[in-house]
Parts: C-alpha cells; structure tokens; sequence
C-alpha cells in the first residue's frame, strides 16, 4: 500500500526528517510513537502534502504511484486522508457544505457520480452515527465552536464520508476525556478494513489500548529507531522515551530496521 | 470643463419651469461646483480619489426618454419575480415606469406635483440632513436631477420596493437622480436600489437618496451597484431617524472602473438605531470608495457598522468611517469595523475609522483589518479533497456571508439571487 524509503524532508532550512524507512500492507494498521520533536506531526504534513515541507530526498510510493508528484486535492482523491492533530475552524463555512463539496471533488476524481443533495444527506446522517456527532454539529460552521472531542469525532466522520485506503491519524488522542476517546476510537475500528491501510501517530501508549496495531514504531531524531508489534507500545510506556537519548550520542549506532 | 456644465446648466435652469425656491437651491448648488470644480488628490477629503478623468471630459446630463426599452423587464425576470415586488424604472434621468399596490399605502410623486403642504416637509428634507455641500458630485447632483421622486411609506409594505437604474450609453454621459423616501410613524419598508450590469455602458449615475424615518419606523435600504467596468458611480444616502426608529443601510458594491459612496445616518431621535453594512468585491483597475459617518445627535441611540471588502487584482479600495457622538448624547454606543480580504500582492486598501466624542458617557468600538486568506484554512479544504479555486471560494464567501446574514431573512433571498453566485457559496 504505502512504501516510504530514505525520506529525508526540512522545514525552513531545518532537516527534520532524517531517512524514514517504512512499509505498510494493505489493510494494516501501524503506530508510530515519539516524544515531542521527533518529527511525528512533519511526517503526517509530508504524506498529505503539505507545501511548505521541502522533500530533500527519498521516495512515498503509494499504490505504486509516486505520491509527491500529487497535489494536496489530488491525494485525497488517491486516498490519502490526514486527520488533523488540531483541526482548523473555518466560520462561514457550514459542516455540510464543507462536506458535501469534499466528497463531490473526490468522487469526481475517482471517476465516481457526484452525489445530490438527497443521497449525500443519507450518507452524511449513516456516517455521523458511527463516531455519535450531533445532527446540529453538521449544521454548524467547519469546527467552529467545537469541543475537542466533537471535533476529533467530526475528523473521523470526514473520513467515513470520503472513504480513503490510506488514513493518518495524528495524534487523534489528545485532548480527548477518556469517553471520547473511546467513541473516536470504536469509529475508528468500524473504518477498519482489509482494503484501508491506516498510520496511528501517537505520544501516547493509551490511544493504542483502544486502537490495537499490528506493527509500532518509535520515530525520534527523524528516523524510525525501533520497531516491532503491539506489545512495544507498552513496553514505551514502562520505560518512556528517556532511553531513546542514547541514541543521540552516536547516530550511527541507530539500529537498522 | 466647468464651462461645459456651466452651459448646459444654464440652458437647463432657463428652459424649465420651476419655482423659485428650487431654482435657488440648484443655482446656489452649482455656483459652489463652479468655483471649486472637482478637486485634486491634494485635498484630504480626495487624497485618494484621482478625478483627473471627471476633469478631463465633459459627462452631459441625460434628460431624455428616448430609447427605453419598454420590455426592460423581462432581461431581470430570472433573479426576480415581479409578482412579489414593487418597483419604480428610471431612464435618462426620469421615472419611466412603475408597478405599486396601492399608491394611497405607498406614494410615488413627483415633487413638483406634490400638494403645497407636502411640498414645505419635502423641500424640508431636501435640504435639510445633507452635510456634503462641499462634495462636487453632490452639488452637481442637486443642480442637475431632473426629477425629484418622493416616496411615501404611509403604510407597512410587505413587498419590497425595488428602483431599476437602467441607463444604457455607448458614451460618457451623467445619469443624475434623487429620490426622498419619508416613512410615518410605525411603519415599515424595504427599498432595493439596483444598478445592473449593462454591456458597454459608459454612464456616470450620480445618485442621492434621502430617507426620513418618523418615530418606530424601520427602513432597511439595500443598494446594489454591480454595474460594469466601464462605467462610473457616485452615490449618496443620507438617513434621518427619529425616536426609536431603525434605519439599516447596506451597500454591496462590486461594479464601476470608479465608485464613491457617501452613506451617513443621522440619529436624531432618542433610542434610534442605525446600521451600516457593507460588501465591496473589487478585480482589475477598480476604485471603490466608501465614505460614511454615523451621527449620534441624542441619547440613548445605538448602531452598528460592518464594511467587508474582497480585493483583487490592482484594484483599491478606500473606507473612511465617521463615528460623531454630540454633546448630550449620553448613553450612545456605537460600533464600527471594516475588514479586507486582499486576494493579490497589488491589490490595496486605505481604511481610516474616525471618532468624533464629544459626550463622556458611551461606549464607541472602532477597528480595522487587513488580511489574506488564511493557509491552514485552504490546507485543511484541499485536504478532503477540494481544488484550490473552490477552496478559495469557499473562503470568500465564509467572509461575506457574514454581511448577507446581516439583512432581514424575508429580503436575504431577494438580494442574494440578483447579487447571484459571484459572491459567495451556500
């Protein structure tokens, strides 16, 4: 599904990710963990393609296709889907309108139908149930006014509308109470399939109880320095990332992944 | 130049019978014109304006019939449907046609037909509430309007009153107007002024509206100047509210190679209120020119003043908003604040609020932005999925929608259907 190799990438003249190697199968669910600064949220902005992020070196093969030669729109309608780590609030634009031109500009991509008014309000009132988001929410402006919960669960509904194979979540967890964790999380669980591959970006071991991956990964110092399955989260969590300072002594004792 | 108005007026004061008062006002009117012309960008109040074009050719008055289209209507029944409003057409400087109810509810005259009683509390208002002597399209406007047109709201109207501006010149001409709108006591109306886009148009409307607002009547006044770009725009509406009358002004301007707009409301009676809302969309050389001032004369009156502008291109746009608070007017607040979205790096904006206190007790809130569109905003809409163009246009039109939220719902679908979809997105 999605093969990363050598990705080195700078923001402002600053190199923040250093050769990230990583490979995600279809259907698989991966989790990367890291303190702050190790460069979690840039690569979530590289794969969704953020332009201010400068592609130094490496290759994102995505299905095949060299995903930096895709606009930001063009991704989305490959697939690709970021749940934002702070979603932007946009007054003025109302959840639904919002919504709806998403979902026609990405079925318009794929080839697909643009829907009307009346099958998109079905579908949007099937999706909105999924992570529980109240019929005024859809009402409202783009995040305008939301809690942090409402608007985490509204970045999951976003992507049970638009149906992409490849989903970030960036650090969906924070700034959630534990019962909207767990809400986000079953609607997460419901999305996941044999067909949609999805990156779990996390600081924190806890999101990964309630959305169990099949592989971990630690990122520090932009480059992946550990990997293994779901009981590496906890062992993260015994141990926090204090022993991860070793590594920054000699770079080149990096373990290979 | 000046000596070509000086012609024509003349020719024009003589050829005419009118009454001696009225022969005054204008002549006084364009004596002032003639003595100072149309000034240079060295005067404060036009610092901004450049008026070398209005010095350089000669814009005749329009004063004919000829060429109206008869069937005008039907090039606007899209937008609007006429079984649900009232209207009054104006053509070469005249009311040329019109449809309304009941003329005992909702009058339409013109002054010179007016009985002698009437005529006293129109030449009243005539002259009355207008500060801008010293504004030249404005002097030309009270020398040169052919007709004045007196409406008056005797009664609540529940179909909104929509005045057609429909002159269509190949040339450079003035199309000059003047409407007085009085609302009694209680009442209640809703007056659209509307000038179209018209192909290759080149005329100069120059166009005053006075609206007297008696005690607990409410006036919302909508103007929509989409005229084309090659054509020009001078506009006044002097509003005059009395005790706890509401007087709401919008101007959604977006046509013209070049725009001026006066807007003031004077609060005159206790707990009136006034409003001033505004849209200015401006592409290519367009300048677009808002001047306004609320007048606080008593106390205890509020109001509320929003300008927005979406600038593109090497268009400029100017704001200069008045707040007067009198002596005495305790008690008075007021709010004002304009805000411009510039699309492009040579796109420019001058916004200047003004306060004027002379009262201690109020509450007066100014201010003033200046931005472009927000990256994180089009990140997020590009996204999920969503081009930049229609990103940005979703932007917009969260920015704008912000003043059409503002008018009465029961106009909201009117005005926004003959603004249409340029605008903003729903």
């Amino acid at each position: 599904m999605l093969e990363i190799k050598n990705l080195k990438a700078s923001v402002d003249g600053k190199q923040i990710l250093k050769g990230i190697e990583l490979t995600i199968g279809e259907g698989e669910v991966h989790a990367i963990m890291g303190p702050n600064g190790s460069g979690k949220s840039t690569l979530s902005q590289v794969l969704a393609g953020r332009e201010n992020y400068t592609i130094d070196e490496g290759q994102i093969i995505y299905k095949g296709k060299d995903l930096t030669e895709f606009s930001v729109e063009e991704r989305a309608g490959e697939g690709i889907f970021l749940a934002f780590q702070y979603p932007v609030a946009i007054p003025g634009v109302k959840n639904t309108t919002f919504l709806k031109a998403a979902l026609n500009s990405v079925r318009k991509y794929r080839g697909q139908e643009e829907l009307d008014a009346a099958q998109f309000l079905r579908l949007l009132k099937e999706k909105s149930e999924l992570v529980e988001l109240r019929d005024d929410l859809l009402k409202r402006y783009v995040n305008d006014g939301f809690s942090g919960g409402e608007k985490k669960r509204n970045e999951i509904m976003q992507m049970a509308v638009l149906d992409p194979s490849f989903a970030v979540l960036d650090e969906t967890d924070s700034g959630l109470d534990i019962d909207a964790l767990k809400i986000v999380a079953q609607g997460v669980n419901q999305l996941r399939s044999p067909q949609r591959s999805m990156l779990v970006i996390t600081h924190y071991q806890r999101l990964l109880d309630y959305i169990v991956p099949d592989y971990v990964h630690v990122l520090a110092h932009g480059r992946i320095i550990k990997s293994g399955g779901k009981e590496l989260a906890r062992e993260l969590e015994e141990k926090g990332y204090g022993w991860i300072a070793q590594y920054e002594q000699n770079e080149n004792a990096l373990p290979s992944v | 130049m000046i000596a070509h108005y000086k012609d024509q007026f003349d020719q024009w004061i003589n050829s005419t019978a009118q009454n001696s008062w009225y022969k005054s006002l204008r002549t006084q009117a364009f004596e002032a014109f003639e003595k100072n012309g149309f000034p240079t960008q060295k005067e404060e109040a036009w610092k901004h304006a450049d008026l070398s074009l209005f010095r350089k050719e000669f814009f005749p008055a329009l004063a004919s019939k000829d060429s109206f289209q008869k069937n005008w209507k039907s090039d606007f029944e899209k937008h609007v449907d006429f079984q649900k409003i009232q209207y009054l057409a104006f053509w070469g400087g005249q009311l040329v046609d019109q449809s309304i109810d009941d003329q005992s509810a909702l009058m339409i005259q013109n002054l010179d037909q007016l009985d002698p009683k009437t005529k006293i509390e129109a030449e009243t208002i005539l002259t009355s509430f207008a500060p801008r002597y010293d504004h030249p399209f404005y002097q030309l406007n009270t020398a040169f309007h052919a007709q004045a047109i007196w409406i008056h709201v005797k009664k609540t109207q529940s179909k909104p009153l929509i005045l057609f501006y429909l002159d269509q010149q190949t040339s450079k001409v003035s199309a000059y107007y003047r409407n007085l709108v009085v609302a009694e006591s209680q009442v209640s109306i809703q007056i659209l002024e509307y000038f179209p886009h018209l192909e290759s148009s080149q005329v100069a409307f120059n166009v005053t509206t006075q609206v007297s607002a008696k005690e607990n009547a409410l006036v919302e006044h909508v103007k929509i100047q989409d005229q084309n770009l090659t054509s020009y725009h001078q506009g006044f509406f002097y509003g005059l509210a009395q005790r706890n009358a509401t007087i709401k002004s919008f101007s959604f301007s977006r046509g013209a190679a070049f725009a001026r707009n006066d807007v003031d409301i004077v609060l005159d009676g206790i707990q009136s209120h006034g409003d001033m809302f505004g849209l200015y969309s401006n592409v290519d050389h367009q300048y677009v020119d808002h001047r306004t001032c609320m007048d606080h004369r008593v106390a205890h009156c509020t109001s509320k003043e929003l300008y927005k502008g979406v600038l593109a291109d090497q268009s400029h746009a100017v704001f200069e908003g008045r707040i007067k608070v009198h002596e005495g007017a305790q008690k008075t607040d007021s709010q004002q604040m304009n805000r411009n979205l510039l699309l492009s790096d040579e796109a420019k904006v001058d916004t200047a609020p003004q306060l004027e206190i002379f009262a201690d007790d109020v509450k007066c809130a100014h201010g003033a932005t200046i931005g472009k569109l927000d990256e994180e905003q089009l990140f997020y809409l590009q996204s999920r999925g969503i081009d930049r163009a229609q990103a940005t246009q979703l932007l917009i039109g969260a920015f704008v929608g912000e003043v059409f939220d503002e008018l009465s719902l029961s106009f909201q679908g009117l005005v926004r259907g003959i603004i249409g979809k340029g605008w903003e997105h729903d």
